[in-house]
Formats: structure tokens, C-alpha cells, sequence
């Protein structure tokens, strides 16, 4: 038996050509030898895939370090594909947003109108936009909607500064008071709306619709703390001396600096929490969780599951300006009426294992929305006023 | 979804991507073929001695090359020909060696590079919590334990070879390697693998205790 001398045949050659398939006599020589040997095939089997999985992984984890130093020198750069610009990972759907492809059924774009969805008063509902509702450390609450580009709001001598595009940033100036750090600050999106706000640690978060974040105006104490309800995406900023921390009524997200984002909704069954880089700790009452980039947790109940290689797109799609869905219609439905403001009534009770697929822009109406969801699938849509009625 | 089918590609398979690149800048065919290639030239870098770091700046210095000049990349025929000897160009103004000697490595099989089809099978059946298992444990390892791990169970280059490039003996790149396996089969106990998926629970929850107190 080979016992803990295995491990010595990390030193050999011959025994990794084997492993990996490079040799053609050293597969043989291997073979020959573990016929002879067979007590120990199980050991070796196991010890070879260890070996090619540890290879597997460290090359991702190489491949994809290097690759974000690419993005990085090209974004860094002044040359760019498409005249308005973003970082690369953010393209890679956009461009295909309007392709649609559903499960089992391939690829299909049909000029089919007024069939799949039948608009009653021939009233199509508009998508949603950049509002929201900051409500201020003395209660007072602001619609950004209604203050103006470039608008600042200064409370203790903190800076919060509304940019043109649905953003608002907070800057800390030298005079800031004292009392600046026992103060809480809430964003609110209403239905339909989302908004990005930069903290004050330079922390960026974008808020889906429905959403609230409530954080202190300036970070003080050993943990960032901040409050989720609904869906947000996260890019922190590293501070490896000051922990950041997502609480929610469901679990907590503990990070030091990187990037994910987290689905909580209230009438959501399931908190999933995706990470597109670094390390993140998920805990959820007794049960936790580490998560790589690439995995995704799912919180159902109190237990938390860790799912490997999701698709990242599908997590942030809607933070990229459009809808990605890869799931029961029941689901893809919910996330509508979050953007479109609107109720969802069953006339037919759709199936539960059937996936949905498809990818669509978020800025179009919602006719187009349910149009790309019929197109393949046996469900049509009835539009009355602010209700959609899902019917055979 | 897309993606279960995997088979092992060579570079000039990948024309596809690159005429969807080239042609409309499609962003996931420019991943793949980085994807792809990030492998194929670090192989034919170290393997000619130049440095890990070296390499991987000639390897994004002609990928940013390429981001930014794609359409006038329309005339290029041979896509696996082209980013081979533009790479070797860009190593050879860092590194001395031979113009002849990199004209033999055009015609190199690509395919050893990359993992066999075994490999794949086995990484797509992996169980998913061995899996992140295994990807938490890469992931605290540091850089250059993870380079040589790569350098020698991905691309399959000798304890020579990557002694050489990494500028260090060859009892250091074979302790560094054989460290990382034996902890890591520690983690992992000593069955292996595969019957271990049963106790993973239970050693996730020592992996969190150890990555809260290293």
C-alpha cells in the first residue's frame, strides 16, 4: 500500500504525465503498474483528481486575474469599441440584449404583434426610471427626482451631491462635524424606479426597484454596517481595517472590499447573494457561509446553499439596464411587476419546472417585455389598466 | 443553458470567435480567445525561459493591441499564426533568443496545453461542494503558490522548466507544490475526493473555523 508516500509522486514526472495525459508511455507505464498494484488504484484515482482539479482551479484563479488587469489597461485607455463606454464585463449581454433564447427551443424573432399581448384601451405601460426618495438624518425626505443636476444637499458638513444620471455621490469635507458619524442617512426606490448612491467610504451601490438602503452619512467603528431591503448591488471599497457589513431581516453579507449583489426582497422566498469578485461571508442565524467569486448563496428557510459558476450576467443584468431571465415564469413575472409598477393576475396557473429564458432591454415597454416571454411558450398576456392578466 | 457542452479546442477552433470579434466586437468571443490564448503563450513563454511577469505582459499587451486596433485587423487570415508571432515578437524585444527557435513553435500542438477530455469530464462532475472547496482553498493560496500550481498541473511544464522561468531552485518549485497538495489532502483527509463528498459539510465548517483564525 502506498499510504502517505503518496504524496512523494508529486515529485515524479512520469506519475504527473500520467495524470494529465501527456506521455503516452508513462499512461502505460502507470497502468501496468496499477494492474499490478490494484489495492492502491483507488487511492491513486482519487490523488489524480485532486491534482487536476487543483490545477483546474489555480488556473482560473491566474486566468482571471490577469484578464482583469487587461480590462483594467483598456478601460484605462483612451482608445474605446463604442463611443459611450463601459467597463468590459458590464458589455459582455448588452449587445445581445435584444436576442431571445428559450430553453429547448432555440432561437426565434417573430414580427408576430398584438397575438401574445392583447393591450385593452391600447394603454402599453412604460418601464420604470431613475427615481428615488433620500430621507435625511433630521427626517426630512427628498425626492431626487425633483433636484436638480448637480444639486447638493449638506448636512454636518458632509456633501451629497446629485449627478445627472440617476447617482448621488457623499463627500466628506475637512470640516465635517463631529456629530456627522452618529447620523443615518435612508435611499428609498419607489416601484419602477432604481438609483446608485456612492457612500462616503467610496463604497458604490446600485438599487433595484423597490428597494432601501440605510447607512450612516460617514463610517466610524470597526464595522462599515449598513441596512438592505430588496435587491442592491455592491462594489465596496477595500478597507481590510473596517469589515463591511450588509444586514438584512435575513442574513448578513460581511466583506472587505468587492463586488456582489444581493436579492432580498420581502415576497421573495429565497435571498441569494452572488459574487462576481473576492470573498464574502454570508451568515444567516446559526448557519454561514464563504463564498468565492462566481458562487452564489441561497438562503432558503434558515438553510444557506452555495451553488458553483452561476451566471454572473443573470445576477446583475438588471443593474446593466436590462432583464435576463432564466427561470419559472412565476419568478420572471415578480421581477416585471417590480419594474413596471403593475399587478400580476393568473388566469392559468403556470407551470412550475418550466424555465423561461430570454434577454431583453430594460427601457422598453412592457408590451415588448411579455411579447419576447410568449413568443415561445404557450402563455399570452391581457393588458387592462395597471394589471396584466396571464392567460392561455 | 449553454456551456454543459465542453470539448477539448485547439486555438485555430476558435476562428468563430475571431471573426465575431473583429467584425463586431463581440465582447465574449474577445474573452475567449484571451481565455484560451492567456494559456497557450504563457506555455510558449515560460517554456522559452522568459519570466511568469514578462509573459503575462506581452500576452495583455497584445490583447489591448488587439481590443484597439480590431478593425484594422480585417486582413488577417490565419488568426492563430498572427497572435503566435505577435507575441513572440513582443517577448523577443524583452528576452533574447532566436528568431528560428520561435518559428518551430508556430506549428506546436496546442492541445497539450490544455486539459484533457478526462479533465474535463472530471471538473464538470465534480461535486459542487468539493468544488468550492477546492476553490476557497486556491483562492488563500498566495500568487506564486497558485503560479506554480498552474505552471505545473494546468500547463504541464517540468520542475526544470519552471525552476528556470520563476528564477528559482527546483527544490523550491517542487517543496512549494508538494506543500499545497499535502495541506490540501489534509483539508480533504485521506480517502480522496470522491467519497468525501459525505463529510464536506462537516470540514466546510473547519475550513471557515481555519480562514477565521490563519
Amino acid at each position: 500500500m502506498l499510504g502517505k508516500d503518496i504524496l512523494e509522486l508529486v515529485n515524479q514526472e512520469s506519475f504527473l504525465n500520467y495524470c494529465f495525459k501527456r506521455n503516452s508511455d508513462d499512461v502505460q507505464y502507470w497502468e501496468e503498474w496499477l494492474q499490478k498494484n490494484p489495492e492502491d488504484r483507488k487511492q491513486i484515482d482519487g490523488f489524480r483528481k485532486m491534482l487536476i482539479s487543483m490545477g483546474q482551479e489555480s488556473r482560473k484563479r491566474v486566468n482571471d486575474a490577469n484578464f482583469a488587469e487587461l480590462q483594467h489597461k483598456i478601460a484605462q485607455s483612451k482608445v474605446n469599441i463604442n463611443p459611450k463606454s463601459y467597463p468590459l464585463w458590464k458589455r459582455w449581454g448588452i449587445a445581445a440584449a435584444a436576442v431571445l433564447l428559450i430553453v429547448g427551443g432555440g432561437l426565434f424573432i417573430s414580427q408576430n404583434t398584438g397575438e401574445i399581448v392583447d393591450i385593452v384601451n391600447a394603454k402599453d405601460i412604460s418601464p420604470g426610471g431613475n427615481s428615488a426618495i433620500l430621507i435625511l438624518a433630521n427626517g426630512q425626505k427628498v425626492d431626487l427626482e425633483q433636484v436638480a443636476n448637480g444639486g447638493v444637499m449638506s448636512q454636518s458638513g458632509i456633501k451629497v451631491v446629485k449627478k445627472a444620471d440617476g447617482q448621488i455621490i457623499y463627500e466628506i469635507s475637512d470640516v465635517a462635524d463631529k456629530t456627522a458619524s452618529d447620523q443615518y442617512n435612508t435611499i428609498e426606490t419607489p416601484i419602477g424606479g432604481q438609483y446608485q448612491v456612492n457612500l462616503s467610504d467610496g463604497t458604490k451601490v446600485w438599487l433595484n426597484s423597490g428597494s432601501s438602503l440605510r447607512y450612516p452619512v460617514k463610517f466610524v467603528g470597526a464595522y462599515r454596517n449598513v441596512e438592505l431591503k430588496g435587491e442592491g448591488y455592491f462594489e465596496v471599497s477595500k478597507n481590510k481595517a473596517m469589515p463591511f457589513k450588509v444586514n438584512n431581516s435575513r442574513q448578513t453579507v460581511e466583506v472587505l472590499g468587492t463586488h456582489f449583489n444581493i436579492m432580498a426582497y420581502a415576497d421573495e422566498p429565497v435571498v441569494k447573494t452572488t459574487l462576481l469578485e473576492g470573498v464574502v461571508k454570508v451568515s444567516a442565524g446559526k448557519a454561514s457561509a464563504l463564498l468565492a467569486s462566481g458562487q452564489q448563496s441561497k438562503l432558503e428557510g434558515a438553510k444557506v446553499n452555495v451553488i458553483d459558476h452561476v451566471d454572473l450576467e443573470d445576477a446583475v443584468a438588471w443593474k446593466n439596464g436590462y432583464f435576463k431571465f432564466n427561470e419559472s415564469l412565476e419568478s420572471i413575472m415578480s421581477k416585471i411587476s417590480r419594474w413596471y409598477g403593475v399587478e400580476v393576475i393568473y388566469e392559468t396557473i403556470p407551470e412550475r419546472d418550466l424555465t423561461y429564458s430570454g434577454k431583453i432591454s430594460r427601457s422598453r415597454n412592457i408590451s415588448a417585455v411579455l411579447k419576447i416571454i410568449g413568443f415561445n411558450s404557450d402563455v399570452r398576456f391581457k393588458i387592462e389598466g395597471k394589471k396584466v392578466y396571464v392567460i392561455k | 443553458m449553454l456551456g454543459n457542452k465542453k470539448i477539448v479546442k485547439k486555438g485555430k477552433d476558435l476562428i468563430v470567435d475571431w471573426e465575431s470579434f473583429i467584425q463586431n466586437g463581440d465582447q465574449s468571443s474577445f474573452y475567449d480567445l484571451y481565455s484560451h490564448y492567456h494559456d497557450y503563450l504563457t506555455y510558449l513563454g515560460l517554456k522559452k525561459g522568459a519570466n511568469p511577469e514578462k509573459t503575462k505582459d506581452c500576452v495583455n499587451d497584445l490583447f489591448l493591441y488587439i481590443y484597439e486596433n480590431r478593425q484594422k485587423l480585417g486582413h488577417i487570415l490565419n488568426h492563430h499564426n498572427y497572435l503566435v508571432t505577435c507575441f513572440l515578437r513582443k517577448l523577443l524585444r524583452k528576452q533574447h533568443f532566436s528568431a528560428e527557435e520561435s518559428l518551430d513553435l508556430l506549428n506546436f500542438e496546442d492541445t497539450l496545453v490544455h486539459p484533457s477530455v478526462e479533465a474535463l469530464h472530471i471538473q464538470q462532475h465534480a461535486n459542487a461542494s468539493v468544488t468550492s472547496l477546492l476553490k476557497s482553498y486556491i483562492n488563500r493560496l498566495s500568487e506564486s503558490q497558485t503560479r506554480l500550481i498552474y505552471q505545473k498541473f494546468y500547463l504541464g511544464l517540468s520542475y526544470d522548466e519552471i525552476s528556470e522561468s520563476n528564477q528559482i531552485t527546483v527544490k523550491t518549485a517542487y517543496n512549494t507544490i508538494y506543500n499545497a497538495v499535502e495541506r490540501l489532502k489534509k483539508i480533504i483527509g485521506e480517502e480522496g475526493v470522491g467519497p468525501l463528498s459525505i463529510l464536506l459539510s462537516l470540514l466546510s465548517l473547519l475550513i471557515l473555523f481555519y480562514l477565521k483564525n490563519s
